[in-house]
C-alpha cells in the first residue's frame, strides 16, 4: 500500500523542475542485426520463424524481423556506458542524482509499458529521446518512503519515423532498517463507517464501548442510527457502557470460517447492563462453558489500523 | 375483513426447469425456460403477458425476460426485496395489478444458479462503502465472525430452544419429514434419499445450534407462475388455484436476518402480521387450512411459523412435530414436495408451484381432502404469504 | 510452418498454453548479456548480496521477452505484438522457477486485436502481472 507523505522541503521544487524535461537524440551503437537477434533468441530459448533468417521469408513479414521487446535493447548504453558520435551527452536520468543526494538511494523498477509501431528489420538504425514524464508525491512504500519517476522513451528509425515508445516507472526510496515483526493474523472483516456509526468504532479505538443515546429523551440504542425510534429526535450523544452484561444468546461458528478467528468460534448476543444488546465475538472462551444468562464482561482490544468489535468473556466466579 | 383481493385472481400456470447443483446454462435461459413452461401450462400466449414480477435478488431483468419469451407491451413490472422473504410477494403484486386493471397476465419468476455460480451459504461479502445502508447493517455482524444466513438464524434459535426447551432433535423432525416427501418426489434433488433423525443428529455443526441438515440445499433452477383473473383462469387448461389472500409483513424492530433487539427474540412478528392479514382477507382460520408450504431455509423458523399461524400455541411446535403432525397423514402435512430441504432451494417459488399442484390434484405426494393451502416466504426478514384455495 | 491463430478461434476467458522457465545463474547472466544489460545485480553474486538480495535475478527486458514468447507462441508467426504493460512484483531469483500463465481478457473482431492478461509467478509470489495486446492478421499469402 502506498500513502502520501506530506513534505514541504525546498529540494522538492528542484525535483519537480525535472517534470516535462526533454533530452536530445541518442543513437544506437549497432544497426538492428541478425546476430544480436539470434543471440537474444538463444538466451530466451525462443525459436520463432519471423526472428530466424532461414524461416522468416515465409512469414507475414516476408523477411527477418527483430523481437518486439528488443526495442529498448538496441539503445542500451553498454559496458562502457558511452554513446555513439552525434548523440546528446546529457544524462537523461539526471533527476536520479537529486534523489540520490537526498538519500533516496534504493532503486526498483516497478512498471514498464511498451508500444510498437512496426517490427524492426535488420539494417534499421534506431535512435531514442527521453523525457521525464511524471514524478509522484512522496509515497510510503513497503521499502520505505520514496518517489515514483516515470520516464518516457521514444524510438525512431533512420527516416526519423516513430517505431515505438516505452515508459519506465522507477521507485527511488530511502531504505528502512528491517523491523522484526511477529506474523499478524489477518484483520477480521472490517466495518463500513458512516456519520451515524463512526463514533462507535472510534470509541473502541480509544478503549471505550460507547452507546448512542437520544439527546432528547435519553433512550439508548444499538445498532446506532440517525434517529430515535421513540421520540424521533435526530439529536444524539453517547454514553460509555460499563462493559458488563449478560449472555442473551450465542452461536458457535464452524462454517464459513474467516482466518481472523480460531474455530469453533463463539459469538455472543450480549445484553449490556445499560439495556441494549450487541453482537460480539467471544474469542478465547471455551464454547462448552457458555450458558444463556451468564455474566459477561468486555475486553477491548485496540489494534492499530483496524476496527474490531469488542470481545466479551464470562465474568470469573468468586 | 377486506375482500378487494380475495378470490379475484388465480395462479393459472406453473413452470420450472429441473433442479440441480449445476444447470450448465445461464440464469436468463433458466428464467425463459420456466416462464415459457408456465405459459404453456396455462395455455396463455407469451404475447399476452403484460406484467412481470420477481425478487430484487434475481439477476434477470423483467424487460429482458419479457422480450425473450416474445412479450410485446408490458404495463407492470416490479421487484421485491429481502431475499426469500419476497417469495409470495410477487403474487401479491400481480394480484394487485390484475385486481386494479393495471395488468391482465402477470408472470412471476425466480431463476438462479445459486449453487454453480455463487452460494449464499458461504457468507456475506463485506463491502466497506458507507454509502450503502446494507454495508452498515453487516458491520454489526461480520466483524464478529457472524457471517452466514445460518449464523443469524442460529442466534435466534438458541434463544428459542432455551425458552421452550426445544432440542436439536426437534429441528431434525422438520428435516426428516422434508426428506421423506423428497424421497418420493422424482423432481427433488434428494429423490430416493430419506434420512433418519440419527442422520440429522450426526450431521456436522455449521453454526451451533444449527447442523448441516438444518440448512436447506443450494440449488440451480428456475420456477415461474402465471397469474391472471380468476374469471380468465376458469376458462383455461387447469383448475385455477384461487388466491384467497396475499400479504406482506415487516414488524417493529425489523432487521434483515438479525432482529436481535426485540424484547422477545423467540417469535416472528413479521410473520404474525402476515398471518393476521391472510386470515382477515380470506375469512379463514387455522382450522380451515389442510396443508402448508412453510419456508424452510432453516428448520427452527419452521417451528416458529407453526406458532405464528396458530396451528399450535407458543412453544408448542416442538410437541406438534414430535407427534409428526407435520408429516404425511398428520394434522398439517407441510412441504409435501420435500421443501427447500429436500426438493430444491429456489427461494420459495418451488413451494408455491407445489401448492398449485396440490390444489389441482396433480402432485406426486398428493394429499387428500385439500381445500386451502398456506404458503409462506422467507423468515427472519420482511416476509410474505399466501392462502391458495380450490375454486 | 506453424499455423497462426485466427480471430474466430479466440474466446474471452480462453487460457494460453502456460510454460515454466527454470531460472539459473547462467540463464540470468545470458539473458542480461543478450539484452546488453551489465548491471551487477544480474551477474555479480557478491555485489548483489551486499545490496540485500538473495542472489542474482533476471532483468526487466528478460521478463518482457518471456511475455512476448508466451503470447507469440500461441498467436503464431503471422501475429503482431502491439503493446505490453507490465508491473513487477517479487524478484525473479536464480534457483527459482518462473511459471507464466495467460488468459484472453478481451478481443475486438474488427481490429483483430486480442488483449491478454498474464501472471508470472515463482515460489516467492507474483513476479510480474502484465497485459499484452496482439493483432492477428490474415496471412497475406492465403
Amino acid at each position: 500500500m502506498e500513502s502520501a507523505v506530506s513534505d514541504g522541503k525546498a529540494w522538492i521544487a528542484e525535483l519537480r523542475s525535472y517534470v516535462g524535461r526533454r533530452y536530445g537524440v541518442i543513437h544506437a551503437w549497432d544497426a538492428v542485426n541478425a546476430s544480436m537477434i539470434r543471440q537474444w533468441c538463444e538466451a530466451m530459448d525462443f525459436d520463432f520463424a519471423p526472428f530466424a533468417a532461414d524461416t522468416a521469408a515465409d512469414s507475414v513479414h516476408g523477411g527477418m524481423v527483430a523481437p518486439a521487446t528488443m526495442l529498448p535493447v538496441w539503445l542500451m548504453p553498454g559496458l562502457r556506458n558511452t554513446r555513439p558520435p552525434g548523440s546528446d551527452l546529457t544524462n537523461p536520468r539526471e533527476v536520479m542524482t537529486v534523489l540520490e543526494r537526498e538519500g533516496y538511494i534504493g532503486i526498483l523498477g516497478t512498471n514498464c509499458e511498451q508500444e510498437y509501431e512496426r517490427y524492426l528489420r535488420p539494417g534499421d538504425k534506431i535512435s531514442t529521446t527521453h523525457m521525464v514524464e511524471a514524478i509522484s508525491d512522496e509515497k510510503q512504500t513497503k521499502f520505505g518512503p520514496g518517489f515514483f519517476i516515470t520516464f518516457l522513451q521514444e524510438f525512431f528509425d533512420q527516416h526519423n519515423a516513430p517505431v515505438g515508445r516505452m515508459r519506465l516507472r522507477i521507485l527511488r526510496f530511502k531504505p528502512q532498517p528491517k523491523v522484526e515483526q511477529k506474523p499478524l493474523r489477518p484483520s477480521p472483516p472490517q466495518p463500513a463507517l458512516s456519520q451515524d456509526t463512526a463514533f462507535f468504532w472510534e470509541g473502541l479505538q480509544a478503549g471505550k464501548l460507547l452507546i448512542q443515546r437520544c439527546a432528547a429523551c435519553h433512550t439508548l440504542r444499538h445498532p446506532p442510527g440517525p434517529a430515535c425510534t421513540s421520540c424521533h429526535s435526530l439529536e444524539w450523544d453517547t454514553v460509555q457502557a460499563s462493559g458488563r452484561g449478560k449472555l442473551f444468546s450465542f452461536v458457535v461458528m464452524h462454517h464459513p470460517q474467516h482466518p481472523a478467528f480460531d474455530y469453533p468460534h463463539p459469538v455472543g448476543l450480549i445484553e449490556l447492563e445499560e439495556g441494549v444488546r450487541l453482537v460480539a465475538p467471544l474469542a478465547g472462551t471455551d464454547p462448552d462453558v457458555l450458558e444463556i444468562g451468564m455474566a459477561m464482561e468486555v475486553v477491548i482490544e485496540a489494534v492499530e489500523g483496524e476496527h474490531r468489535l469488542p470481545n466479551f468473556r464470562p465474568v470469573k466466579k468468586g | 375483513m377486506s375482500d378487494f383481493l380475495s378470490g379475484k385472481v388465480a395462479i393459472a400456470g406453473i413452470g420450472a426447469t429441473e433442479f440441480s447443483k449445476n444447470s450448465g446454462r445461464t440464469e436468463i435461459r433458466l428464467a425463459v425456460e420456466a416462464c415459457l413452461a408456465a405459459l404453456g401450462d396455462a395455455g396463455i400466449a407469451p404475447e399476452e403477458v403484460d406484467g412481470m414480477c420477481t425478487f430484487t435478488m434475481d439477476n434477470n431483468p423483467e424487460m429482458d425476460v419479457h422480450r425473450l419469451i416474445g412479450g410485446k407491451d408490458m404495463t407492470f413490472f416490479s421487484r421485491i426485496d429481502y431475499g426469500g422473504g419476497g417469495a409470495c410477494a410477487p403474487v401479491l403484486q400481480a394480484a394487485m395489478a390484475i385486481a386494479t386493471g393495471v395488468a391482465n397476465v402477470v408472470v412471476c419468476y425466480r431463476a438462479m444458479n445459486e449453487r454453480s455460480w455463487y452460494r449464499y451459504g458461504s457468507g456475506t461479502p463485506m463491502t466497506q462503502s458507507p454509502t450503502f445502508t446494507h454495508a452498515n447493517h453487516y458491520s454489526w455482524y461480520l466483524p464478529a465472525g457472524l457471517s452466514s444466513p445460518a449464523s443469524y438464524v442460529a442466534m435466534a434459535a438458541r434463544a428459542y430452544m432455551h425458552k421452550y426447551g426445544v432440542t436439536s432433535a426437534d429441528f431434525g423432525q422438520i428435516s426428516v419429514v422434508a426428506r421423506e416427501f423428497a424421497a418420493t418426489n422424482p423432481k427433488a434433488y434428494f429423490y430416493g434419499k430419506p434420512i433418519t433423525l440419527d442422520d440429522h443428529q450426526q450431521s456436522r455443526l455449521v453454526a451451533d445450534p444449527l447442523r448441516l441438515l438444518d440448512c436447506c440445499q443450494e440449488s440451480d433452477g428456475a420456477v415461474a407462475l402465471v397469474i391472471t383473473s380468476a374469471e380468465r383462469a376458469r376458462s383455461l387448461n387447469n383448475k385455477p388455484a384461487i388466491v384467497r389472500a396475499a400479504a406482506q409483513g415487516s414488524a417493529q424492530g425489523q432487521h434483515r436476518m438479525t432482529s436481535f433487539y426485540r424484547n422477545d427474540m423467540t417469535t416472528l412478528p413479521e410473520m404474525g402480521l402476515v398471518a393476521k392479514q391472510l386470515y382477515a382477507q380470506s375469512g379463514l382460520k387455522a382450522d380451515d387450512i389442510q396443508s402448508a408450504i412453510l419456508y424452510d431455509h432453516f428448520t427452527p423458523y419452521v417451528l416458529e411459523q407453526l406458532e405464528e399461524f396458530g396451528f399450535c400455541g407458543r412453544g408448542e411446535a416442538k410437541d406438534f412435530v414430535r407427534s409428526r403432525q407435520h408429516a404425511r397423514g398428520g394434522r398439517l402435512p407441510i412441504n409435501p414436495n420435500g421443501g427447500q430441504l429436500g426438493e430444491a432451494y429456489i427461494h420459495g417459488m418451488n413451494g408455491i408451484a407445489e401448492a398449485v399442484r396440490q390444489l389441482r390434484g396433480t402432485a406426486v405426494n398428493q394429499l387428500g381432502g385439500l381445500h386451502n393451502i398456506l404458503v409462506t416466504a422467507g423468515t427472519g426478514v420482511p416476509t410474505s404469504g399466501l392462502i391458495l384455495g380450490r375454486d | 510452418m506453424t499455423k497462426s491463430l485466427h480471430i474466430s478461434d479466440v474466446r474471452a476467458g480462453q487460457e494460453l498454453p502456460s510454460f515454466k522457465v527454470p531460472v539459473t545463474i547462467t540463464s540470468v547472466m545470458a539473458t542480461a548479456l543478450a539484452t546488453r544489460d551489465y548491471q551487477p545485480v544480474h551477474h555479480d553474486l557478491e555485489k548483489v548480496k551486499s545490496l540485500g538480495n538473495e542472489t542474482v535475478f533476471t532483468n526487466t527486458h528478460t521478463t518482457a521477452a518471456y511475455l512476448e514468447k508466451l503470447v507469440m507462441q500461441w498467436a503464431g508467426p503471422d501475429a503482431f505484438l502491439k503493446s505490453l504493460k507490465l508491473r513487477l512484483g517479487v524478484p525473479n531469483y536464480a534457483g527459482d522457477e518462473l511459471t507464466l500463465k495467460g488468459k484472453v481478457t478481451s478481443l475486438d473482431p474488427l481490429t483483430q486485436r486480442v488483449t491478454i492478461a498474464i501472471v508470472g509467478s515463482n515460489s516467492r509470489g507474483d513476479h510480474v502481472i502484465a497485459e499484452l495486446v496482439v493483432e492477428l492478421r490474415e496471412p497475406a499469402n492465403v
